[in-house]
């Protein structure tokens, strides 16, 4: 069948806008891994990750009761940690839960505390048995110590077990049912309970956290940045 | 690059990757075969070959025409490829070679061997080399002593010295190595006893969580969160 009105100019005519016709890194033959976050260690939050924090039964470790934690923590961009109170021989949470109170500290000295007021690191964990695991010296060094920025959160050991795995966080315990070593990961919480991003350990520079979390907070209007500190970093 | 597992999930994960790769070969060859085909019907050189009017069957021919050459360039591609990679293939096969990454590999033990061998072998010549650098320095040396009467001259002690710090080195490259190879062996023996531990249905929970909410193969997963790094 031969097609009378077809001339090879239409059929070049037709190829040609067919190509171009679509946008350039629309690569439609393949997988998009186009990724927003800043660095490939970092990956994109995952719609299966997070509980809103605030509709939760936990007690911060200081005075504050729940619903002032609830309130405290509304509006906020939230560096979330599950661990152990105690000290995990061989694990590396320790480091974890320093980097996190480093991450707030520096994101205070590089925007001002207008912008860092805006983040909390919470480390999250089962309410301590020393006699069981040992004294909780995690708890102890980074999140009751003086000056520091983590905010510890804590609950029975079954609800935290619940928690975790709304977070697929996972937990390995040993014969007594001591915490003997668990995931690692960091996640970025919204102020709307989402996640966003979520950091590896042993990220490399950690600095990388703090920059993911102000490229996440640029794009939030009621976030202030100022334009002074903004102009003193550029230079 | 390939994955070799104690487990036979991460072998699959690799299968996976080679259909992956020959379905995005294999539309390559399409798209491509088709803008050959669009091209070859429409050009002026083709006119001879093809009426002016062209038909469904002549555009079809022109199209496979194109799919066949493509076919035949990646075919070469693959061909060199394989040539060159056959060893690395073979090893991951035998189970010689764990991946971390796609893009990277970790030894095992039998992997491992091989590259201390090969690295080995590399030292020894440069063990060679430092020695006829000593060699010649001494000869440099005692040949001036005998003509001129000074014992070394500033060339000759700067060769020696040279050859000295190339003698470190290669001690220093046979300690480094020594405990990657070492330190990657712990890695693999604590990785099997990790899995071991874990029922099938919580390696295959696992492994979902790993690869569509973090983005890692099971084995960074493990290396991140359950490495016992003697901290």
């Amino acid at each position: 069948m031969a097609y009378k009105n077809i001339t090879r100019r239409t059929v070049l005519a037709g190829g040609l806008a067919a190509l171009f016709s679509r946008p350039a890194h629309a690569q439609w033959w393949k997988k998009n891994d186009d990724s927003p976050m800043l660095d490939p260690q970092i990956q994109q939050g995952n719609d299966r990750i997070g509980t809103p924090l605030n509709a939760l039964e936990f007690y911060a470790t200081d005075s504050k009761n729940r619903e002032q934690v609830g309130q405290s923590l509304e509006g906020q961009y939230l560096l979330v940690y599950f661990g152990a109170p105690h000290k995990i021989p061989g694990n590396s949470c320790s480091i974890d839960l320093g980097i996190l109170d480093i991450t707030k500290r520096n994101i205070t000295e590089r925007y001002g505390s207008a912008v860092s007021d805006h983040v909390t690191p919470v480390f999250i964990f089962p309410e301590p048995n020393p006699e069981r695991d040992g004294e909780p010296l995690n708890v102890k060094t980074y999140v009751e110590s003086s000056g520091r920025e983590v905010l510890g959160l804590t609950m029975p050991e079954e609800n935290f077990e619940t928690f975790a795995k709304n977070f697929a966080v996972r937990i390995q315990k040993d014969v007594n049912g001591a915490i003997e070593n668990h995931t690692r990961f960091t996640y970025l919480m919204d102020p709307e309970g989402k996640n966003v991003a979520i950091f590896p350990a042993d990220i490399v520079p950690y600095t990388l956290i703090e920059d993911q979390v102000i490229d996440v907070m640029r794009k939030d209007p009621d976030i202030i940045f100022s334009q002074n500190i903004n102009q003193s970093l550029d230079q | 690059m390939a994955a070799f597992s104690p487990e036979p999930e991460v072998e699959s994960e690799f299968n996976t990757k080679v259909k992956d790769g020959i379905g995005h070969v294999a539309k390559h060859v399409l798209v491509m075969g088709a803008i050959m085909g669009i091209i070859a019907v429409a050009s002026p050189a083709f006119a001879a070959a093809i009426p002016a009017d062209p038909t469904i069957g002549d555009f079809a021919v022109q199209m496979a025409h194109g799919s066949w050459e493509m076919l035949m360039m990646i075919g070469d591609a693959l061909q060199s490829t394989l040539a060159s990679g056959w060893g690395l293939i073979e090893n991951t096969f035998q189970g010689n070679i764990v991946p971390g990454t796609y893009d990277s590999m970790v030894m095992s033990h039998s992997g491992g061997a091989h590259a201390m061998h090969a690295a080995e072998a590399g030292m020894s010549h440069t063990v060679q080399a430092a020695g006829a650098h000593a060699s010649h320095a001494g000869h440099a040396a005692s040949a001036s002593v005998e003509l001129t009467g000074n014992l070394v001259t500033p060339a000759d002690g700067a060769h020696a010295v040279h050859a000295a710090h190339a003698h470190e080195a290669v001690g220093g490259l046979e300690a480094a190595s020594h405990a990657t190879h070492v330190g990657l062996e712990a890695q693999i023996d604590q990785f099997s006893a990790w899995t071991e531990n874990l029922s099938p249905a919580e390696l295959s929970e696992i492994k979902e969580e790993a690869n569509l909410i973090y983005g890692q193969t099971l084995f960074e997963y493990f290396q991140g969160n359950f490495l016992d790094h003697g901290l």
